[in-house]
């Protein structure tokens, strides 16, 4: 799931062909407000997971990494 | 120097082509030209050599900095004129505050300066000649303003910051590529992708949505007010809006504040009406900064209805915007959008208002809003200046009359409030900066 988030970041939302890796800083890469919102919407297509608000923090999104786990909680949390 | 003969004539993307419109709505209506101001304040004092010499590069290296935008007699496209441009540098004028003893032309304050610059008939895109120029304005003896007036139709302030960003590194102002230019799609094919977007403005009209802009009053002069929050206000303003919306969903969180100022204002103007807010968010197509050219606007405006019950309070408005935004999207609206905006490039300017005037009963939105984000990000320094601060302040047409910008520098926020003169009385503008007060939870002098 890292690898697939990392590519939906860098192929859709940044459009860059710089590498990234799932401990890349995304918001040093370049993800702004506007990215944030496409990935959540990403996110909701791809993982069938919606993000609550209070979720939002810099913290969660910093890199794909945090972002996939964030995200398998929520569909360990949706399965139970 | 005499103009390039080799000089290709550059290509005006579909949202230039809407800028067009608007500037000739702008024109027709007297309300001057859409113009902005990028006022950077510096510590220490101008080196006005430094500054002439960089402008003199930047104005040779750029054509289209003196082009004329002009519709090709062949498919009616605009485009700069770049073969008919003198490769000039780009103006410098010096002024100075009252008592000073420096050169220049006295104007009383900076804010001054500003209003004559976004009100002013310097940069004429339909004619040769500058479309960008620097104000050089000693504050103190310890701090300076540059000022950076330009056109709306030659970039937005994407490429402005793009722009900055080769100011301040001086050495590399060479020319870039121009923009590719797009083969022009037969009109019935673009048709069939732009309907959705033409169907989705056909449910606008029942939602009443209004502006500010007074139908029959004629609109007057461009002003503006400028707040800088210091950090201690950046920091509570963020903290409210961590704990209303998240800490990151910035561009509908300042879009809901903007959006509330406004409908309370209508809404104390038309009290037995449960006017909704028609918002256009615009957002940058290319994500990454170096696929975007630093001149031509990039912008793809995502179109978002609020209703009145949307409003109510900011914390469901937040979510309402990006539920919309979210619809708006999954519904694959953009690329209608975007298809619509390429159709009309082929139209006369005054065309292109049509649909605002026909679906939106006279609105083109309510509002002009953006959130730029940080101001010159990684620049800390210009012409060997810190930068103490940086903000935008375009001019705007009425209709809607009104517009609300966010931008932050090194942790402090600005808000630029743009209106037209005889869109906001004065007991409106204090209702207006009383609610976006309130939605901040920082005060407004």
């Amino acid at each position: 799931m890292e690898q697939e988030l990392i590519e939906i970041v860098r192929t859709e939302i940044l459009d860059t062909s710089d590498p990234l890796t799932p401990q890349s800083d995304l918001f040093a890469a370049g993800l702004d407000s506007m990215g944030i919102m496409q990935l959540l919407l990403a996110i909701e297509e791809k993982f069938a997971v919606a993000i609550d608000p209070a979720d939002l923090s810099r913290e969660n999104f910093s890199t794909g990494e945090k972002i996939a786990a964030l995200v398998a909680g929520k569909q360990a949390a949706a399965s139970r | 120097m005499p103009a390039s003969p080799t000089s290709p004539a550059l290509h005006t993307t579909c949202s230039d082509g809407f800028l067009l419109g608007l500037e000739s709505l702008m024109r027709r209506t007297s309300q001057g030209r859409h113009l902005a101001a990028t006022v950077l304040e510096l510590e220490g004092t101008p080196d006005l050599e430094r500054i002439r010499r960089v402008a003199e590069k930047l104005g040779k290296n750029h054509p289209i900095l003196h082009a004329r935008n002009e519709r090709s007699k062949k498919d009616w496209i605009a485009r700069w004129r770049t073969d008919l441009a003198s490769r000039e540098a780009v103006p410098v004028k010096l002024w100075h505050l009252p008592g000073a003893a420096t050169a220049g032309e006295g104007i009383p304050s900076l804010d001054e300066l500003i209003g004559q610059v976004i009100n002013g008939t310097d940069i004429d895109i339909h004619a040769s000649g500058p479309n960008l120029i620097f104000h050089v304005l000693p504050l103190s003896t310890a701090r300076w303003a540059l000022v950076l007036a330009w056109s709306h139709s030659l970039m937005d302030a994407v490429g402005m910051t793009k722009l900055l960003q080769l100011l301040a590194a001086e050495a590399n102002l060479s020319a870039e590529s121009p923009p590719a230019a797009t083969h022009a799609s037969p009109v019935s094919e673009l048709y069939k992708q732009a309907y959705p977007m033409i169907e989705e403005m056909r449910k606008f009209p029942k939602w009443r949505p209004r502006s500010l802009h007074r139908k029959g009053a004629r609109p007057g002069k461009s002003r503006f007010h400028v707040t800088t929050f210091d950090r201690a206000e950046t920091a509570a303003i963020r903290a409210k809006m961590a704990a209303t919306a998240g800490e990151l969903l910035l561009l509908p969180y300042f879009a809901s504040c903007a959006a509330r100022a406004v409908q309370a204002v209508i809404s104390a103007r038309f009290p037995d009406e449960e006017a909704s807010i028609l918002l256009t968010l615009p957002v940058q197509r290319q994500s990454d900064p170096a696929k975007r050219p630093l001149f031509s606007n990039h912008m793809t405006p995502y179109t978002v209805l609020l209703t009145a019950d949307d409003l109510a309070e900011l914390k469901p408005a937040t979510s309402a915007l990006y539920r919309k935004y979210a619809d708006f999207m999954r519904r694959k609206l953009p690329v209608a959008m975007h298809a619509l905006m390429r159709m009309m490039e082929r139209c006369p300017s005054r065309f292109y208002n049509l649909p605002a005037f026909i679906y939106m009963r006279g609105e083109i939105c309510s509002l002009f809003h953006s959130h730029t984000g940080a101001f010159l990000p990684g620049v800390d320094s210009m012409f060997g200046c810190r930068i103490a601060n940086g903000y935008h302040v375009p001019s705007v047409s009425a209709p809607p009359g009104i517009g609300i910008f966010f931008s932050e520098h090194e942790g402090q926020l600005a808000l630029t409030l743009s209106w037209k003169d005889g869109c906001l009385s004065p007991l409106e503008l204090e209702l207006l900066k009383e609610t976006l007060s309130e939605d901040l939870g920082a005060p407004l002098p």
